[in-house]
């Protein structure tokens, strides 16, 4: 497999290249889809997005000055997209939390029934996985970010800042606090 | 607030690890580029006004000119009402209705011949004291002494004890 030359298929889709823009979506699809769903907690919603951002980046292509990588320029448009998409559709979020809520309550009563040892301890991390989706939505998306970016994806510090166009002691203080508010959202279920 | 106990961080932390897991269905990704390519080939949508001016002005530069216009604006107001408290301030003697007509010097009306100084043709009136003396004031009866008055003939008469 020949060597990953980003700057090369760069330089090719501004200049209308299709396979080379085809190159850049499979290079960066995962990681682009995968930022976007752990800030919706939606699939449908996250497909259309990433979709957006990559035909927002070619559209605009030639804007891109090579300040950063394209990957880091590619998730300030994801990031940004996301965020106004999340902004606009509120009431609708904020209605999914209320269902996630009654589950909630349910899985509380579950978790102190079943034991590790059940055959059931699948559906509780289902179970648990849909509260700590809801315990993310109730972040503030920049929070939501720093978090889907460093805890879940692995972006170090630095490149987080990049992204969000910010220092990295503020990034550093942004997941601290995120962190303490999904500690205070789950504490019911992550006791020792 | 208080700080996290570790423990629970570490549970957390392998939670949110575990999201990683989470994924859309089978051959999303292999249909997700073609889907890509397709729409990046339909004509674009006419950009808003908000997308075009997003993308042509600079935020900052914008919220600078914003500011400095509204600063303008303070500054004009301020003139304007600065200037208006100035126009009814009281007139400096002598500076008040000043005609530009070019007339000869002393022949102007409402002036005194010879000095081109104004009359004074205000409607304020002078005080009344002034037009009819001494009214208002009750007549004050003199106090004279009434002996002065008596009988007393002047003359060099010398009056002897009788």
């Amino acid at each position: 497999m020949p060597e990953w030359n980003e700057q090369e298929f760069v330089s090719r889709a501004r200049k209308g290249d299709m396979e080379a823009c085809d190159a850049l979506v499979r290079q960066y699809q995962e990681r682009i889809y995968a930022t976007v769903y752990h800030m919706t907690s939606n699939h449908e919603d996250a497909a259309d997005l990433a979709q957006e951002t990559f035909i927002k980046a070619f559209r605009k292509i030639d804007k891109f000055k090579g300040d950063s990588s394209f990957f880091t320029w590619l998730y300030r448009i994801a990031v940004n997209n996301t965020i106004n998409f999340i902004r606009s559709k509120r009431r609708r979020v904020i209605l999914s939390i209320n269902q996630m809520d009654e589950e909630w309550d349910r899985g509380e009563e579950l978790l102190g029934l079943v034991s590790k040892d059940t055959p059931r301890q699948n559906v509780d991390r289902h179970e648990l996985q849909g509260m700590l989706n809801a315990a993310m939505q109730k972040l503030s998306s920049n929070h939501r970010l720093v978090v889907t970016l460093h805890d879940v994806q692995g972006v170090p510090h630095e490149q987080i800042g990049e992204i969000m166009d910010c220092n990295t002691n503020t990034v550093r203080t942004r997941l601290h606090y995120a962190r303490k508010q999904l500690q205070a959202h789950l504490s019911d279920y992550l006791k020792p | 607030m208080m700080e996290p106990d570790p423990k629970e961080f570490d549970k957390l932390q392998k939670l949110l690890a575990s999201k990683e897991k989470e994924k859309p269905e089978e051959g999303f990704f292999d249909r997700f580029s073609d889907q890509v390519l397709t729409r990046l080939e339909e004509p674009a949508p006419k950009p808003t006004l908000w997308e075009r001016l997003n993308d042509q002005v600079d935020p900052l530069r914008a919220a600078a000119a914003i500011f400095a216009a509204v600063i303008g604006v303070g500054v004009l107001f301020a003139l304007d009402e600065g200037s208006n408290m100035a126009e009814t301030e009281p007139e400096p003697l002598g500076q008040a209705d000043e005609e530009t007509s070019a007339e000869p010097l002393g022949q102007r009306q409402n002036t005194l011949a010879g000095s081109g100084l104004p009359l004074n043709k205000s409607e304020a009136k002078p005080p009344r004291i002034l037009m009819n003396p001494g009214t208002g004031l009750a007549p004050l009866p003199a106090k004279v002494d009434s002996s002065f008055y008596q009988d007393k003939s002047a003359s060099n008469t010398v009056h002897t004890p009788k």
